[in-house]
């Protein structure tokens, strides 16, 4: 009887209308938002936000989203290809911008009729400072979220996925996520601790595509280096997060450990071009390959992290994305090769895709220049 | 013979003597300067290091041999030809303009530079027998080359008017500035960057390849002015007073401002707009050595190879470890050398 009576109760909640709740929140920017649950329609700055969406809802990544500034092409377009071919509808999102947000169309959004907008602290499209945006949507009824996965990712990216978690109704995911992310950095946390050494690192963006050599200090990837074991070489001399160094800086520091963030793609490296490459449809061998031809230059040959194999490369869009755990772990197994050569970082991001993500991962995203 | 004639004349012979002596100090400060710029950097190399790696490269251990030969050298030859290059430029065309802010800039031909480099980065095209390392230099180049020959076009067809050229080359630059802001529009952030980076300049991108060129183009350019020194002091007499001694001012225009094309175009294409340079060098020049471009012309070369070398030393050693932009340079330390000339010459005046 009282079984029956449970199964009743459950069927009742289950077939009551869901009704609008007000949910208080507050986002990455610290502002307390008000939004109404369930999300039933919202948009997101930049489309490299659809992987974080296919996590929190694998069935139907694209539930619920009708437009966004830019499409996930931009960042990486053979994951997009993979989203269109299991889930059409993501055609048919609205675009209302292109690269910047001095390109979006604020009626666009108007007119798609959001209940909220997700947009990046720190992404291309519109931030914090636009603030008559800001107003213009708020004021045509859009609840704005903040969230952050490049600014401070080694504090917001957990918050911001939790925070989605909750607005989308996927806290579950969101809890299992996190638990996931927050296992291994705490092991690398445990692990480095106990180190007594700090390697010298140099983390370079985009080798081959920017001209020698803007080094990221306190910005993006370059706290990562601290995290891991390592001594930032920029951080000394830099006076913002990124700055320009020659080369000579490089062979003068000579640090132990060379890192630089690919951009380039499996077809600039069939077409010859000097981007560094890794990510979709890029081999280990064409990393590898990708990545000695552009430290063959002398002044790279010359230094000794490149002749004993301690340079490397790895996909320069974990820069901003809630999967950076697997860089944080390359980070430590090329800082500190000692204590974690049970570490691979391509496996764990095969993991996240095997569990947490409806598509396949093709591709390498981490590589080390041959030794010797 | 009267005693005010001898005192002129002795006066004239002062003032000569003292002008040939700044341009041998110009040329002490470039060697001394070119000294210095190898000798900045963060890596403890000493004089003796230095000396004695540049005549004996193996004598030096690995690391330093590179960073003498293929990272200060390098920068520090370049930054001596594309200052040179643009002063030339300037100097020519301001005296066949007419104009003192007439600059190879002010013509397009840089701002054109900067829609093919902008070209290179966001549209990424392939070229045929361009190795992709090389399409950025090549697009810019080929952009520059485009400019400086639709300026010779309007100087051929309308007669080469002063006001027609200066104003068509004003209308290149903002038609090229506003050509480079859709780019910046459909491009993605870091290609916007880069874009803007190009800009400011650096010369730290330059290899012996692009010091060969650049060099190579200058020192071809630079007879050529040298043969038209004199018409170049007859013409800052006026044009109308020239024309009446046969010059033939479009004539003189046009291969002036061919020469200025080509080798702002080749200054620029490898290590990006480093403005002011092209308007400041020959300013300097002209305020220190006068009119008389036998003076004038090697002057403003050494003029603007000095000013690009110095601001090269400081982009290295402002910051140590860290590159500032050297374009920011050149206006900073340019814009109080200037002015200070200029106030000294309203003094003496």
């Amino acid at each position: 009887m009282l079984k029956l009576l449970a199964w009743l109760g459950l069927f009742l909640l289950a077939v009551t209308p869901v009704r609008a709740a007000p949910l208080e929140v507050t986002d990455l920017a610290g502002r307390t938002v008000t939004i109404q649950t369930p999300v039933e329609r919202f948009v997101i700055s930049e489309g490299r936000y659809i992987p974080l969406l296919a996590l929190l809802r694998p069935d139907n990544p694209v539930a619920g989203l009708v437009g966004m500034m830019s499409p996930l092409a931009l960042t990486e377009p053979a994951l997009q290809e993979q989203l269109y071919e299991k889930f059409p509808q993501a055609r048919d999102i609205a675009l209302f911008g292109g690269t910047s947000a001095e390109s979006v169309s604020v009626e666009k959004i108007i007119d798609l009729r959001p209940q909220l907008a997700i947009f990046g602290l720190g992404d291309h499209g519109p931030g914090t400072k636009n603030a008559e945006l800001l107003r213009q949507l708020e004021a045509s009824g859009t609840s704005i979220l903040f969230i952050d996965f490049r600014m401070d990712p080694l504090n917001n990216t957990l918050p911001s996925v939790e925070l989605l978690g909750r607005v989308l109704g996927a806290e579950d995911r969101a809890a299992d996520y996190i638990s996931f992310y927050r296992d291994r950095l705490d092991r690398i946390r445990q692990r480095i601790a106990a180190v007594a050494t700090r390697p010298r690192v140099f983390v370079q963006a985009h080798p081959g595509r920017f001209p020698c050599c803007w080094g990221m200090a306190d910005g993006m990837l370059g706290p990562f280096v601290g995290l891991a074991g390592g001594l930032n070489i920029a951080d000394a001399v830099a006076p913002g997060p990124v700055a320009q160094h020659t080369e000579e800086f490089l062979l003068a520091e000579n640090p132990d450990v060379w890192i630089g963030t690919a951009s380039g793609t499996a077809a600039d490296h069939h077409a010859g071009k000097t981007p560094v490459a890794l990510g979709a449809d890029v081999t280990p061998e064409m990393a590898v390959e990708s990545l000695k031809r552009y430290l063959d230059q002398p002044s790279f040959a010359a230094m000794d992290a490149v002749r004993q194999g301690r340079a490397h490369s790895l996909w320069h869009n974990f820069y901003n994305s809630p999967f950076n755990i697997a860089a944080v772990e390359a980070f430590a197994r090329w800082i500190h090769p000692e204590i974690f050569a049970d570490t691979d970082p391509q496996e764990t991001l095969a993991e996240i895709y095997r569990r947490y993500l409806p598509f396949t991962l093709r591709g390498t995203y981490f590589a080390t220049v041959p030794h010797g | 013979m009267g005693e005010a004639a001898l005192s002129l004349q002795a006066r004239f012979s002062r003032i000569a003597r003292r002008r040939q002596a700044l341009l041998l100090v110009l040329a002490v400060g470039l060697v001394l300067s070119l000294g210095l710029d190898l000798m900045a950097g963060p890596a403890s190399l000493g004089v003796g290091d230095i000396l004695l790696g540049l005549f004996d490269p193996d004598s030096l251990e690995l690391r330093h041999r590179i960073i003498l030969w293929d990272v200060r050298l390098p920068d520090a030859l370049i930054a001596l030809a594309v200052g040179a290059s643009l002063s030339l430029a300037g100097v020519e065309t301001q005296t066949v303009l007419d104009n003192p802010m007439a600059s190879p800039f002010t013509l397009g031909i840089s701002s054109s530079a900067m829609l093919g480099a902008g070209v290179a980065i966001v549209l990424a095209p392939a070229l045929p027998i361009v190795s992709p390392a090389a399409i950025l230099p090549a697009l810019a180049l080929l952009f520059a080359l485009a400019a400086g020959g639709l300026i010779l076009l309007v100087i051929r067809f309308s007669g080469g008017a002063r006001e027609t050229v200066i104003l068509f080359g004003i209308a290149l630059v903002f038609l090229a500035n506003a050509l480079t802001g859709a780019l910046h529009y459909i491009a993605e952030a870091d290609a916007v960057q880069q874009v803007v980076f190009w800009t400011i300049g650096n010369l730290t991108k330059a290899g012996w390849t692009e010091v060969w060129i650049v060099s190579a183009v200058v020192l071809f350019m630079l007879p050529f002015s040298l043969r038209d020194v004199w018409v170049l002091t007859l013409l800052r007499g006026g044009e109308a007073h020239a024309r009446s001694l046969g010059v033939d001012v479009m004539r003189l225009r046009l291969w002036v401002i061919l020469r200025a094309s080509v080798l702002t175009a080749f200054a620029v294409c490898f290590v990006g707009t480093i403005a002011f340079i092209g308007l400041v060098g020959p300013h300097i020049a002209r305020l220190l050595l006068g009119e008389d471009h036998r003076l004038l012309v090697p002057g403003a070369v050494l003029a603007g190879a000095l000013l690009l070398s110095v601001s090269s030393i400081l982009t290295k050693t402002l910051i140590p470890g860290v590159i500032v932009p050297v374009g920011i340079i050149t206006a900073v330390i340019g814009v109080p050398v200037l002015l200070s000339l200029l106030f000294s010459r309203g003094r003496r005046a």
